[in-house]
């Protein structure tokens, strides 16, 4: 029986020359990808109203170059800073930044809380799987304390980032966070976290079965799957929980959604004064 | 009488239910099986068991990490097949 | 303070602030920058003025933000370009990579300081100018313009800006300490006598799938964003395409080479000297502000008959080495002068390949420039 498969609802959203990834079987990365392109979808919008910027790791391999669309493949850390050069001369496209934790809280982590002091318009994605998965399963600023990695192999002896806790406090006006066992909630909250009018941060958990599951004892895909949904808690089942009830759990949910000041905008309003005053 | 439901599944983008599995595992009403055999690729694939119990919930459509699962009303009823695998 | 982007008139300015008027003139819109001794006039200079020319300034986290910055908005279409010294061109060198592999044009000024390292930030050195060429890593080809006036601060930065569009490269203006912070005549000509160049672009319903923006030695078009070229710009290794392909060695070997030929083969386009050593036996090679303690010599060594002449290198990199090599057939003994303990004289020496002597001259104080006296000294001893 040699049948054609149906067209994936998504496909024409894929890059013809970039229809298979390089992703590891299993990989969450690939939930998150139809995550954020059904919200596109569904706010009626195209890829063509963005222009999606990416560091280095296995995360920021989501946009470049399965999106068909402007894609800016940047240097390890740095796509937050290059995205703001882009949104400076492009205000009125949507920079979306998709990357990893590493790459955007370690060797990154300035421009992070830079952009978010900023409240530049942007949406981040920091696809969080604990581990730098890329080049083998080394330490990374969130793999929890204790856990072995390959350069870790006594165990991490380092307290790992909130990293929700950071953006908040370096004052995005969107901070969001959920894992890839809730793709529908992450659908809704990058809708809200697009059309942002200030710097909308989402962090998601996402499963690496092969560099931190395999390699530090964690499970499969699947087992990994079920570990977010048994160690998720919501912001409003946590308000009621204890400290010692939260320790090893995952707050998911949104944490910040407020109004203030963002730079393009402020950027454009004093340049407006700064010609009105000199003409 | 409700339109038949059919799953198909991309040999291609696929990569294994036995790397991944991920469709069988988020199946509330267990419709899939792992095939028993290879396919060329090495890859052992998701094959549709129970069609009738699927209820459209589309979790293997959005839970699957290579876009591989499709699921359908049928447009035209088809004598056989629920499955629709791939070649192409 | 001044009105439009073009300063036409005759000015009295300082170096740094001949260099900013020069980006506004090239039509420069984006200049992203971190604070740093002795380039910051460029910063304040481009801070104050691109508001009211509808352009942007960001002052940046760091210097690897501020490149970023630049490139970023490079390829959202703005001409753009960053200022800073020794240090912060050090922090850059990454990107900079970046901006050579993806073909981004940009400008980057280092107003060159006393190094290595913090060294002393206002006093000049000519220490930087083998880093443009070798600095980031991999094998690459780069452009680095070298001026020694303030007219020239205007004049080569506006050159930099054509040629960082012409050839779609990251191209350096090569400034120090003296040159930044002295004062001379400056002569802005109208906006319409100041050639300008644009990069090339893609027709916008160019068909997505034929877009070949990358790795053509004649310069490709440059798909830039906003236009629906669904452009992949990656600094993996990629094809004309830019499909990344991490595998092949051979898709290695043309990422390398076309890129190096695409400086290379239009290399006369982009040399620039300027010389003065028309039947010279000695010739005084230098640039930069160097190149005005060579010119002072040359007067006052020609005026006690000596047989002197003096070569200035506008363009440090691509090296014109046909231009040294032409240059020493004609004459006996060439002197490298530079503000440091010898870079380009190496080049030098290579490039006259025996065909004439070749020393070098470092100012009696690292740091300061060469005494006319001790240049004449140094001729005297080899003519013959």
């Amino acid at each position: 029986m040699s049948v054609t498969a149906y067209e994936h609802p998504l496909a024409k959203y894929i890059r013809p020359s970039a229809k298979t990834t390089a992703n590891c079987p299993g990989c969450g990365n690939g939930i998150l990808t139809q995550s954020i392109l059904r919200a596109i979808e569904e706010l009626g919008l195209t890829l063509d109203d963005f222009v999606f910027v990416s560091g280095i790791g296995c995360a920021a391999w989501i946009p470049s170059p399965s999106f068909f669309a402007d894609v800016l493949h940047t240097t390890h850390g740095r796509p937050i800073a290059f995205g703001t050069g882009v949104k400076a001369a492009l205000p009125h496209k949507r920079v979306m930044v998709i990357s990893g934790d590493g790459d955007l809280t370690a060797i990154g982590g300035n421009h992070l809380i830079h952009a978010a002091r900023r409240n530049i318009a942007m949406t981040v994605f920091c696809v969080n799987n604990g581990i730098y998965g890329m080049t083998g399963g080394q330490v990374a600023p969130t793999t929890p304390l204790g856990l072995t990695t390959v350069t870790t192999p006594f165990g991490n002896v380092e307290n790992p980032f909130d990293i929700c806790e950071l953006v908040k406090g370096a004052g995005a006006s969107f901070v969001a966070r959920w894992t890839t066992y809730h793709p529908r909630q992450i659908v809704k909250t990058a809708k809200k976290a697009i059309q942002k009018k200030g710097f909308a941060f989402v962090e998601v958990l996402s499963q690496c079965p092969v560099e931190f599951g395999r390699k530090t004892g964690m499970g499969t895909s699947v087992q990994m799957l079920q570990w977010y949904k048994t160690k998720s808690v919501t912001t409003t089942r946590a308000k009621d929980m204890s400290p010692e009830e939260l320790r090893d759990k995952i707050i998911v949910g949104e944490f910040v959604d407020i109004e203030k000041p963002e730079l393009i905008e402020t950027l454009t309003a004093m340049r407006e004064r700064a010609m009105a005053a000199s003409s | 009488m409700p339109k038949p439901v059919v799953i198909s599944i991309n040999e291609n983008l696929c990569k294994g239910a036995d790397g991944c599995g991920i469709c069988l595992a988020l199946c509330p009403k267990d419709v899939f099986k792992i095939a028993e055999r290879l396919t060329a690729r090495g890859i052992r694939l998701p094959v549709v068991e129970k069609i009738t119990a699927c209820t459209k919930c589309e979790n293997c459509v959005i839970y699957c990490p290579d876009m591989a699962v499709v699921v359908r009303l049928q447009e035209v009823p088809e004598a056989a097949d629920a499955v629709r695998g791939t070649t192409q | 303070m001044a009105k439009g982007a073009v300063l036409t008139g005759r000015h009295f300015m300082m170096g740094n602030i001949a260099c900013a008027e020069g980006a506004l003139a090239a039509g420069c819109r984006f200049v992203a920058g971190y604070p740093i001794t002795p380039a910051t006039e460029v910063a304040e200079r481009l801070a104050e003025r691109l508001p009211t020319v509808g352009g942007t300034f960001l002052q940046m986290e760091d210097e690897i933000a501020s490149i970023a910055a630049v490139i970023g908005a490079s390829w959202g279409g703005m001409k753009a370009m960053t200022a800073t010294s020794g240090p912060g061109i050090s922090l850059m060198l990454e990107n900079i990579g970046f901006a050579l592999g993806t073909e981004t044009p940009c400008v980057i000024v280092n107003v060159m300081r006393g190094g290595p390292t913090t060294g002393i930030p206002a006093v000049e050195l000519q220490g930087d100018v083998i880093q443009p060429r070798r600095g980031s890593h991999g094998d690459y080809q780069i452009i680095a313009l070298a001026p020694s006036s303030v007219q020239e601060a205007f004049d080569y930065t506006v050159e930099a800006f054509n040629l960082a569009e012409r050839f779609r490269t990251p191209v350096f203006v090569l400034s120090d300490a003296f040159l930044g912070h002295m004062r001379e005549e400056l002569i802005v000509p109208e906006a319409t006598e100041i050639p300008i160049v644009d990069r090339k672009l893609f027709p916008p319903d160019k068909d997505v799938e034929a877009l070949a923006g990358f790795l053509d030695e004649d310069v490709a078009p440059m798909p830039i964003f906003g236009r629906g070229h669904k452009a992949h710009v990656t600094s993996s290794c990629h094809d004309a395409y830019g499909r990344r392909n991490v595998i092949d060695a051979k898709a290695l070997d043309l990422f390398i080479t076309k890129l190096n030929d695409k400086i290379e083969r239009h290399r006369d386009e982009i040399v620039r000297v300027a010389s003065d050593a028309a039947g010279a036996e000695i010739v005084l090679v230098s640039y930069g502000s160097v190149f005005r303690c060579a010119q002072a010599a040359v007067e006052a060594g020609r005026a006690e008959g000596l047989p002197l002449g003096s070569f200035k290198l506008g363009t440090l990199w691509p090296f014109p080495d046909r231009e040294i090599a032409a240059l020493a057939a004609g004459a006996r003994h060439l002197i490298v002068l530079e503000n440091n303990l010898g870079q380009m004289f190496h080049y030098v020496q290579a490039a006259v390949a025996g065909r004439a002597h070749v020393s070098f001259l470092r100012p009696r104080v690292l740091g300061e420039l060469h005494e006319i006296e001790d240049i004449l000294k140094a001729v005297r001893e080899v003519r013959p």
